[in-house]
């Protein structure tokens, strides 16, 4: 890694990175400003969840009605899946993929920064948005709990946990724009490829939820190893699905910084 | 070691195209070497081959006796490049380019100051952002980039695009300072005149091959003299001699002149006869 580089890459993309992690902050904020109060909401919102529940896998959906099972709706939000992608992928996006079609990355590989070094300094700068961007919604649900008033009854503890989980995923994620870039010429392939790449893992998880009895197709993609709702209903395994996520970020780095080396031109 | 750049039997292809074609070249140590050459005749490939941005199909290419490729990239340390298309980090300032590079360089930047003050850069300019520039700063700022760690070697293709006459001078001086303190310039270029005020020796390259290498002036003698005689009765008469010059001048003094212009052969006719008598 390159620490001049890494510090480059961070403020290159500050600005992105900031709105990014005031999504899911923003999301848990308007959780609170949402939260039924009176009776008569909550057992509405309870007939909606029943729907629900009826299409969907019944371990995915808490009791809504409950400060548990509502706030967690922050960990699960599109908003906050997209927040955490996008703010690992963005610094890869740029370099290497981005900066080899503007041709920038030739007087980057003609000073002593080798290709397997700036790829991992890449994936750092990656991995430092999807790090702090992973842990806006546990900001984001404090603050909106505050404003309801439940802050007591949210499971902090919980939400600790659902954000390792969550950091592990945006690693995941981090380390697939890491193998896509090194691949793509330019910067506008890397993101076509990368978009089919989150489109595959959002259809493995829907195919996984609405085909009953096949939950296993969850476990072929990154999001199914993403359970908020059985870690905040006590049910799930979130370290250890954290883990899994790590491991295979980890190998997905390792051949990403390889293909970098073996490429035929910078 | 004499040789700062070799280039053994290299050839490169970019799918069916074959870019560079067993090209064969020696660069000495303190040299300033011309490498000329029309558009997509393989100059910037054979540059990007040399510092190991691409991979060859065959054959080696060395800076300082070390091949980019397989070699410790530390040892870039040593070369200073400026690329023919360049491009820069458009968000940032020319100073923060500036001390990017001279981190990734690891060295210090004795000779930045300098550069900037040859080039009438102003100081100012530098915090702003490089997206801000005209062209010809962000050349200026590119050749810096290529000379601020005082490399032995430097690799510049096209470093005058977009550069003023006064620019472009103090880059000559800038180059001739090189040279005086001992580095080798491999210089690809366009406008032949500045190649003709630097080089020692040149290389012309057309589809992918070497057509010829050697000094200015030997390939100069193996051209004709434009002569123009005006005789006494007021009529011109302009020939091309080769040879001898006692005998173009026994001729000329057969021609009652009254006087008599002999041009130096320019280095852009020495091109163009290397290039299109070899595509003849």
């Amino acid at each position: 890694m390159n620490f001049p580089l890494l510090w480059f890459s961070i403020r290159r993309h500050r600005i992105a990175t900031s709105l990014l992690f005031l999504v899911p902050v923003i999301v848990g904020v308007f959780t609170g400003v949402f939260f039924p109060e009176n009776q008569k909401d909550r057992e509405m919102l309870g007939q909606v969840a029943k729907i629900f529940k009826k299409a969907l896998d019944e371990e995915m959906i808490l009791d809504v009605v409950t400060p548990a099972g509502f706030f967690n709706v922050a960990f699960q939000h599109p908003l906050t899946f997209l927040a955490v992608i996008f703010a690992g992928a963005v610094p890869l996006m740029a370099l290497p993929s981005g900066d080899r079609g503007r041709g920038t990355l030739d007087i980057l590989l003609a000073t002593p920064l080798s290709r397997g070094r700036l790829v991992a300094t890449a994936f750092a700068a990656g991995a430092f948005g999807a790090i702090l961007v992973a842990w806006a919604p546990l900001l984001g649900v404090g603050l909106g709990a505050r404003f309801a008033g439940v802050a007591d009854s949210v499971p902090m503890d919980a939400f600790v946990k659902t954000s390792v989980n969550l950091t592990a995923l945006g690693l995941w994620f981090t380390a697939l724009s890491a193998w896509v870039s090194v691949v793509s010429e330019d910067g506008p392939a890397a993101m076509r490829r990368l978009g089919a790449c989150i489109f595959i893992a959002f259809a493995l998880q829907v195919a996984g939820q609405l085909w009953k009895g096949n939950t296993w197709i969850r476990s072929v993609g990154p999001i199914g190893w993403y359970r908020p709702a059985l870690v905040t209903a006590g049910k799930g395994t979130p370290l250890l699905d954290a883990a899994v996520l790590f491991a295979v970020s980890i190998a997905m780095l390792g051949v990403a910084l390889m293909l970098a080396r073996r490429r035929r031109r910078a | 070691m004499t040789t700062a750049l070799s280039i053994e039997s290299l050839t490169v292809r970019h799918g069916a195209t074959t870019a560079v074609d067993d090209l064969n070249l020696e660069v000495r140590v303190g040299e300033v070497f011309g490498f000329l050459g029309p558009n997509g005749a393989g100059k910037s490939t054979t540059i990007r081959t040399l510092l190991g941005l691409i991979r060859p199909d065959a054959g080696t290419a060395r800076i300082l006796g070390v091949d980019m490729q397989a070699a410790e990239p530390s040892l870039r340390r040593r070369v200073g490049f400026l690329p023919g298309d360049l491009a820069l980090f458009a968000h940032a300032t020319g100073r923060e380019t500036l001390e990017l590079f001279a981190a990734l360089y690891g060295t210090d930047c004795p000779d930045r100051d300098a550069v900037f003050a040859r080039f009438r850069f102003p100081a100012s300019a530098l915090d702003r952002p490089v997206k801000g520039y005209s062209t010809g700063m962000r050349q200026t700022l590119g050749i810096a980039l290529a000379f601020q760690h005082r490399p032995e070697v430097l690799v510049l293709d096209e470093p005058t695009t977009g550069l003023d006459p006064l620019a472009r001078d103090a880059f000559l001086a800038l180059v001739a300072d090189a040279r005086a303190r001992g580095a080798t310039v491999f210089l690809s270029s366009h406008v032949l005149d500045e190649v003709d005020r630097l080089a020692d020796r040149i290389a012309v390259i057309a589809q992918g091959k070497l057509r010829v290498v050697d000094t200015v002036e030997r390939l100069r003698a193996s051209l004709p003299r434009r002569v123009t005689v005006r005789r006494k009765d007021g009529t011109d008469l302009v020939f091309d001699a080769m040879g001898p010059v006692s005998a173009l001048l026994d001729r000329i003094r057969g021609l009652d002149p009254e006087d008599v212009e002999i041009a130096p052969v320019p280095l852009d006719a020495i091109f163009q006869s290397v290039v299109q008598r070899r595509d003849a």
